[in-house]
């Protein structure tokens, strides 16, 4: 997976994880993942869109994740975002990754 | 799964672009309202709204850039961008890119064309089947010093009997006329052993070739045509196999055609007759033939010269008496013979090497300095636009700037790579045409696929590399100093000043070496020119005949037809004198060699001496101007009886006998089997083979000289004597006129006289002269073409970099005039920098001569490669010339007005 030229977002890596995440129990439109994330964290992470839509436009170049403009339940159209099985399989290697790298910091920093 | 996604979202970002950034849209306002609709309901207060909204929307403009960037189409978007605004910049500044395309165009296309000149000649295999196993057998006399003489049928005997290595074919060149139907036409062909089409492999297009079995003395006559003469003088009629033609007078049956790709050894020969050689009859000192040979597969040079030159050791026990009165063992001694293999290629270019790779440097260091002047251009041309440049820089678009700048140099190079594909296509068609320089294998040389991609490649990077600098330069593009002073640049530019400085010594120090070099050949030419041939080429004319065995079966009547013939042309009107020679100086028929013997000198020294020996009759010596030195010349001859005098040339005469004088009335003969003969005459030296060779001993024999009767002994001499006969002579006549005018009269009279017989080799002595010369001449051109182009290149870059200096310094010149300089003060101040550039740049091109003129000794005549009249003369031209423009400008610099620059901002 290329990173995106130009970005020198370090967390971007974990953005694209807790997109990946948030789809992984359902279609979500844009918005609705930003809401999902700040929701879930009680707001300490706050995605942007200027963040948001080129992590999805990723995603999408990388084959993790689909899109089609479906009816949302107040009857507008929107974007959809699905997750790939392809996604899925990332998401748990990304997962891995992440809990191994949490914990390696921990024990450096003292704290396991 | 995934990976057809991924490429299908691609795609979609290609093709539907349009729909994609409306989607985008769409999406993006959907996500806006409901902020929109979240911020209402969070209750934010108007103010705290319109910032979260214009928080957003700075992230709007980032996500767009973003989101725009990482789609393929919009790289393949920004690419046609730069390549649209590119053609348009450039279009603005027509004399930069003419001037730049046409540098680049000549360069190349030069470059190109010597490039495919040495790869189809140089470097291509042979077209023949596996050519690597090709190879030429030559024999080298070490005692005589000869890298490649001839071979004897015993030496193909033996290796064809004895060695393993190879299948083995002889040839010799031989002329023949053909004469049936009404056109009777002299043509160059190839005696050839039956072995020598298995050696090359190349199967006939028509008919077959001829077997073993018809290649034995005494066999009916059959020949093998070419496809060239097939078509030009049968029409390509496909009937022709089995049909009778005439040859030399005999009836010959025609077995068959080769295609155009058989044209070894050369294209001109145009058909093949058995050899014929008698294995009963073979003579290992009679030396005329060529071997050329397949190697068995996997067999190399060396093992194959080994197991030749053993099987060659054989010699003196297979045939011991090597004729002439020698035997075997005497002559190998004599000679001391080896073998050496050569690749078949070798035969072939001959040594053309020289010039080609001469020519070849050339090419490049033209090329080199139009890189260099391409490569001023270009800074040039960003010195003028450096404000657009620095405002580009200011907005953060550099990477844009640089993208823009390095498309235009590929856009350029390519508009070269067009140019250099015509000019490369035009020079190598006049290379073919011109055929007096006699390259070889021209008739293989074309541009083919690898060579375009080469000068498509070479091209663009040339464009790109050049292009490079200026980006380069971008790194230290003072922004604000530039866009504050107006687009002049502030004098804080010594580095970008000594770049083109670099550049401008660079050509001058290329000029000169190619400037050197044709001055060394230039006078190589004039030296040959004013070489004393050792005759007058006065208005003589000059044509060739070769009597046919079958109507002038000996020497009777051939000393009776050319007697007849040299008669009836002398009562031509406009004829001064007639002679009659085997051999004309300097043409392409030169003279035989042999051994001679004197009666006063013993004859252990005979082995090294050799003489060419050439027949004469009548007024040969008149006609050509040669001085008679003492005695006589030639009596008339008489047809019925031979001949025992000589005519030999000074040098022989002085040589053995110290003055011309006291060499009349000795006696000399050419094989110890043979009676004494008298010389009679000394004739002043004459240089037979080229301008270059100092002139070797000559002894001139009359047309039925006793030689020819080769004493008593028959067998295989006798044969010989058939060979020997002076048949093919040229008429040389001294015209009061121009000589060509004397052709059509001289051609209707020796048609009166046989019309079956050809005339060829028609020319006036002057053109044989110049055409003798004819290498060198092309050589020269070339080169001096080539310093011609980097002269004028080289002086406009001194030129352009003083004129640029004074375009900057026009402040600082103002100054000083206002101070109270003299104008003279400061034209000198300008001068003396462009005098230090051309000191420089010709200092370097010395040192560069010196290391490279090495090379072109091997081309050079009467002149040293480091001659230093030369190199003078050529400092004197350049210096001269780049001090002429350095001129113009340091006058303009005199005349600035001082009032106008200082009054300017």
């Amino acid at each position: 997976m290329a990173p995106a030229p130009g970005n020198a977002n370090p967390l971007q890596g974990t953005l694209e994880l807790l997109i990946l995440h948030s789809l992984s129990s359902g279609p979500m439109h844009g918005y609705a993942i930003a809401q999902h994330i700040g929701r879930l964290s009680d707001e300490v992470l706050s995605v942007e869109q200027g963040s948001l839509y080129p992590a999805l436009e990723r995603l999408q170049r990388n084959g993790f994740v689909t899109s089609a403009w479906r009816a949302t339940p107040t009857g507008r159209f929107a974007r959809y975002y699905t997750i790939t099985r392809s996604g899925r399989k990332q998401l748990g290697e990304k997962m891995n990754q992440y809990d191994r790298t949490t914990l390696a910091i921990a024990r450096v920093l003292g704290r396991d | 799964m995934s990976l057809f996604d991924a490429i299908r979202y691609r795609m979609r970002s290609v093709f539907g672009r349009e729909k994609l950034e409306a989607e985008r849209e769409a999406e993006f306002r959907f996500h806006q309202s409901l902020e929109q609709q979240q911020q209402r309901h969070v209750g934010l207060s108007p103010d705290e709204a319109r910032l979260a909204l214009r928080r957003s929307f700075g992230s709007d403009v980032y996500y767009r850039e973003e989101v725009r960037q990482m789609s393929l189409a919009s790289r393949l978007e920004a690419f046609t961008r730069n390549v649209r605004l590119g053609f348009r910049s450039l279009a603005r500044s027509p004399e930069f890119t003419l001037a730049t395309v046409l540098t680049l165009g000549l360069g190349i296309g030069g470059l190109t064309a010597v490039a495919a000149l040495v790869k189809s000649v140089m470097l291509t295999p042979l077209p023949y089947p596996e050519p690597e196993r090709l190879v030429g057998i030559w024999m080298t006399l070490t005692k005589l010093n000869i890298e490649s003489g001839d071979h004897s049928d015993a030496s193909f005997f033996l290796l064809k009997d004895y060695s393993k290595a190879a299948v083995i074919g002889a040839y010799n060149r031989a002329q023949v006329n053909l004469s049936e139907g009404d056109a009777p036409e002299r043509v160059r062909g190839i005696n050839a052993t039956a072995g020598f089409f298995r050696v090359l492999g190349v199967t006939p297009l028509l008919g077959r070739v001829y077997t073993d079995d018809e290649d034995r003395p005494g066999a009916p006559a059959v020949v093998v045509l070419s496809e060239g003469l097939w078509r030009r003088r049968y029409g390509g009629d496909r009937s022709i196999v089995g049909r009778v033609i005439t040859i030399d007078g005999q009836p010959t049956e025609v077995l068959g055609v080769m295609p155009a790709a058989l044209s070894f050894p050369n294209p001109d020969v145009q058909l093949w007759i058995p050899m014929g050689f008698d294995p009963a009859r073979v003579l290992p000192a009679s030396t005329n033939y060529s071997l050329i040979a397949r190697l068995a597969p996997g067999m190399t040079h060396d093992a194959a010269r080994a197991d030749m030159q053993q099987a060659m050791e054989r010699l003196p026990e297979v045939y011991p008496d090597a004729g002439f009165g020698f035997t075997t063992k005497q002559y190998m001694e004599i000679v001391g013979a080896r073998i050496v293999v050569h690749p078949l290629r070798d035969d072939v270019v001959g040594d053309i090497g020289n010039v080609l790779w001469v020519l070849v440097g050339t090419a490049g260091f033209v090329l080199l300095v139009a890189c260099a002047n391409v490569a001023t251009l270009f800074l040039m041309r960003a010195e003028a636009r450096q404000r657009e440049a620095a405002v580009c820089m200011a907005l953060g678009a550099r990477r844009g700037l640089s993208a823009r700048l390095m498309v235009e140099g590929l856009l350029l190079g390519a508009g070269g790579a067009v140019l250099g594909f015509g000019v490369a296509s035009a020079a190598i068609g006049a290379l073919v045409r011109a055929t007096a320089a006699r390259i070889p294998r021209l008739d293989e040389v074309g541009l083919d696929l690898p060579l375009i991609l080469t000068i498509v490649a070479l091209a663009l990077l040339v464009g790109l590399g050049c292009s490079l600098l200026p980006v380069s330069r971008l790194r230290t593009l003072q922004v604000s100093a530039v866009l504050r002073a107006g687009g002049r640049a502030a004098t804080g530019s010594h580095d970008r000043q000594r770049v083109r400085q670099t550049l401008v010594v660079a050509q001058v120090a290329l000029a000169f070496a190619l400037l050197a070099g044709s001055g060394l050949l230039a006078r190589t030419w004039l030296e040959l020119r004013s070489v004393q041939p050792g005759f007058e080429a006065g208005p003589v004319l000059t044509f060739r005949v070769a009597l046919p065995t079958a109507s002038y079966t000996g020497v009777p009547e051939i000393t009776r037809f050319f007697e007849n013939a040299r008669e009836q042309l002398a009562t031509l009107p406009g004829v001064k004198s007639v002679g009659v020679s085997s051999s004309v100086p300097l043409s392409s028929s030169g003279p035989a060699h042999n051994t001679f013997f004197l009666e006063d000198k013993p004859e252990a020294e005979i082995a090294k001496m050799s003489t060419a020996v050439v027949f004469g009759s009548g007024d040969y010596f008149r006609a050509m101007g040669i001085p008679l030195l003492a005695g006589r010349g030639f009596e008339r001859p008489d047809p019925d009886q031979m001949a025992n005098e000589v005519v030999v040339s000074a040098n022989l005469a002085t040589a053995h006998w110290g003055d011309p004088n006291a060499a009349i009335g000795r006696r000399l003969r050419l094989a110890p089997t043979v009676p004494w003969t008298t010389i009679v005459g000394v004739v002043g030296d004459v240089r037979m083979q080229s301008l270059e060779r100092a002139a070797e001993m000559t002894v001139y024999l009359p047309v039925n000289s006793s030689w020819l009767s080769m004493g008593t002994t028959g067998g295989a001499e006798a044969r010989l004597v058939l060979d020997l006969l002076p048949r093919a002579m040229t008429f040389t006549l001294q015209t009061s006129g121009p000589p060509a005018e004397i052709a059509a009269s001289a051609r209707a009279m020796m048609r009166q006289l046989d019309p079956a017989l050809p005339l060829f080799e028609v020319a006036a002595m002057n053109d044989v002269v110049s055409a003798s010369m004819a290498r060198t001449t092309f050589t020269a051109w070339m080169l001096a073409a080539a310093a011609g182009i980097a002269l004028l290149l080289g002086v406009i870059g001194v030129y352009g970099v003083i004129a640029y200096t004074v375009g900057m310094r026009t402040r600082e010149i103002g100054l000083r005039l206002a101070l109270g300089a003299r104008p003279g003060l400061v034209r000198g101040m300008i001068v003396t920098q462009g005098v230090r550039l051309v000191a420089a740049g010709i200092a370097v091109g010395l040192i560069l001569t010196v290391m490279l003129t090495r090379s072109l000794q091997a081309l050079l005549y009467g002149v040293g490669h480091n001659d230093p009249a030369t190199l003078l003369l050529v400092t004197a031209m350049l210096g001269g010339a780049a001090l002429l423009a350095a001129w113009i400008p340091a006058t303009r610099a005199g005349r600035v007005d001082p009032a106008v620059t200082l009054g300017g901002e």
